[in-house]
């Protein structure tokens, strides 16, 4: 490149930074709110997973000793320390980097920056010396680097030659990344952290905006190769393995035991969308529904400890208990949905009644439902229910069991004397 | 006295302008100014003279020098 486009790219740089002078106080609050939100997005799913755990805790202990049936839907011991050892940690840690972000966002929104042109004419003279082959095309300044080679502890795989470009008139969400030479991925992607020419840049992210911020273009292109030479397992577009694992049709990467598996072992969870092999698969099929949940998404009913998932619960109106529908019972005086724990049959019909309706006779002892306590005593006044009524065969009134033993019909007083 | 920039690229994102006494060394200047840091993780670039290069704690700064610090790898998501 020689030094009048060097002068060219500089000016075109520097007028885009003036322009964002203007511009840069919204632009500052967007992304502080951002950072913001997203703290908070990560403390709230603190949140929800230390119940998960306290919930855990409280019913392994309530149903101990440990079987497999009666703990559907609880997280089991080792899901439990994977969750609190590694998982909350990181969201604690991400919820920290976020803060200080926020921090360091209100920091340089105080001192913002324009570099001067002969500093941006340093700056891609020290680019062009640093790296070969560099372009500058249709208002886009290109780099080219080398043998992008990345290891998953397994195999060390060649992913070739990149070329990383950002446009110079209008840089933010600009960078783009070009497979030059290497082998693409069986499932279609030529480095696990790039798709569609786009760098998930992870980490890096706050550290490039602010070089292009503030002009340090050598920084810059030096983060975004940094990144390329970075394999992270934990959430790469494609695994590496994608690259040396020899024969994919018709197999799947299981993320549980990380291998390539065949495609009839492959599990699906319903509620997570999770794929896993059959071996690891840790979970159950939803009784009600019957498609398969993982561990984490599958629950259990608690009247007859069935596995259920999330939408085919139903909830007792009663104790709050979570249960299937073989186990919901609806009261047949007012309508209500009631657990099979909760549900009362009422001894004279037979029919299902909820506490609310049950009514209890006075004489028999029994749970009745308002159906069936339905003869008032015509000496005392009385409800009585239909078993314990007692009905006089001359006048057909009917009378409480203590007042049956009273009663003096006159209809029968009459017959007597008839019959005399 | 020296006016050294010194650019974290760890997150943080610091740029600062110091003023250092001549003679000082790389490693005594990081040492100083960034005590928390493990160097080891980090790749160290100082720019000189329009020249950048990958530098060594024994390295004496000097007038105009721009010091970087970037992680050694920084992971994409």
């Amino acid at each position: 490149m020689n030094k009048k486009i060097k002068i060219r790219v500089a000016h075109k740089f520097r007028t885009w930074m003036l322009t964002r002078l203007d511009s840069r106080s919204s632009y500052d609050n967007k992304r502080v709110y951002r950072a913001i939100d997203t703290a908070y997005d990560k403390i709230n799913q603190l949140r929800v997973w230390t119940d998960k755990l306290f919930y855990g805790v409280t019913r392994r202990i309530q149903r101990s000793p440990w079987d497999k049936t009666n703990h559907e839907g609880i997280l089991s011991e080792s899901v439990y320390n994977s969750v609190a050892q590694e998982m909350i940690p990181d969201m604690c840690t991400t919820t920290i980097d976020h803060i200080k972000l926020v921090i360091a966002h209100l920091t340089n929104a105080s001192r913002p920056t324009v570099v001067s042109l002969r500093q941006l004419i340093e700056e891609i003279d020290v680019i062009s010396k640093r790296w070969d082959d560099i372009k500058y095309k249709d208002g886009r300044l290109s780099i080219l680097v080398k043998s992008i080679i990345l290891d998953d502890d397994e195999e060390n795989v060649n992913l070739g030659n990149f070329r990383i470009s950002i446009d110079i008139i209008e840089p933010i969400n600009s960078l783009r990344i070009i497979a030059v030479t290497g082998e693409e991925s069986y499932n279609g992607f030529f480095h696990p952290h790039v798709a569609d020419e786009e760098l998930c840049e992870g980490n890096g992210q706050y550290s490039l905006s602010l070089a292009i911020d503030q002009g340090r273009l050598e920084d810059y292109f030096d983060l975004v190769e940094k990144i390329l030479r970075t394999y992270n397992p934990e959430s790469p577009h494609t695994p590496l393995s994608s690259w040396y694992s020899p024969d994919r049709e018709g197999s799947f990467y299981c993320v549980c035991c990380e291998e390539w598996k065949d495609e009839y072992d492959q599990v699906s969870c319903d509620g997570c969308d999770s794929i896993q092999c059959a071996n690891c698969a840790d979970g159950a099929m939803c009784d009600t529904c019957e498609q398969w949940y993982c561990d984490n998404c599958i629950q259990s009913c608690n009247c007859c400890h069935a596995p259920m998932c999330n939408e085919c619960t139903l909830i007792c109106e009663d104790c709050s208990d979570q249960i299937c529908s073989e186990c919901l019972s609806t009261c047949n005086s007012c309508g209500s949905d009631r657990c099979i724990n909760c549900d009362t049959q009422c001894e004279c019909c037979g029919y299902s009644i909820c506490s609310d309706c049950k009514e209890m006779c006075k004489y028999c002892g029994e749970a009745v439902c308002k159906d069936c306590l339905c003869e008032t005593c015509s000496d005392c006044g009385e409800r009585v229910c239909v078993d314990c009524a007692c009905e006089c065969n001359h006048c057909g009134t009917y009378s409480c069991p203590p007042c049956d033993k009273k009663h003096k019909c006159l209809l029968e007083t009459v017959e007597k004397t008839k019959e005399l | 006295m020296l006016n050294v920039t010194l650019v974290t690229n760890d997150g943080d994102g610091g740029v600062q302008q110091l003023t250092v006494n001549p003679g000082i060394t790389l490693g005594t200047f990081l040492d100083f100014y960034l005590p928390d840091r493990d160097l080891d993780d980090f790749t160290i670039r100082v720019r000189s003279d329009g020249e950048s290069f990958v530098a060594e704690t024994d390295y004496v700064l000097r007038d105009g020098d721009k010091v970087t610090l970037a992680p050694q790898k920084i992971e994409g998501a």
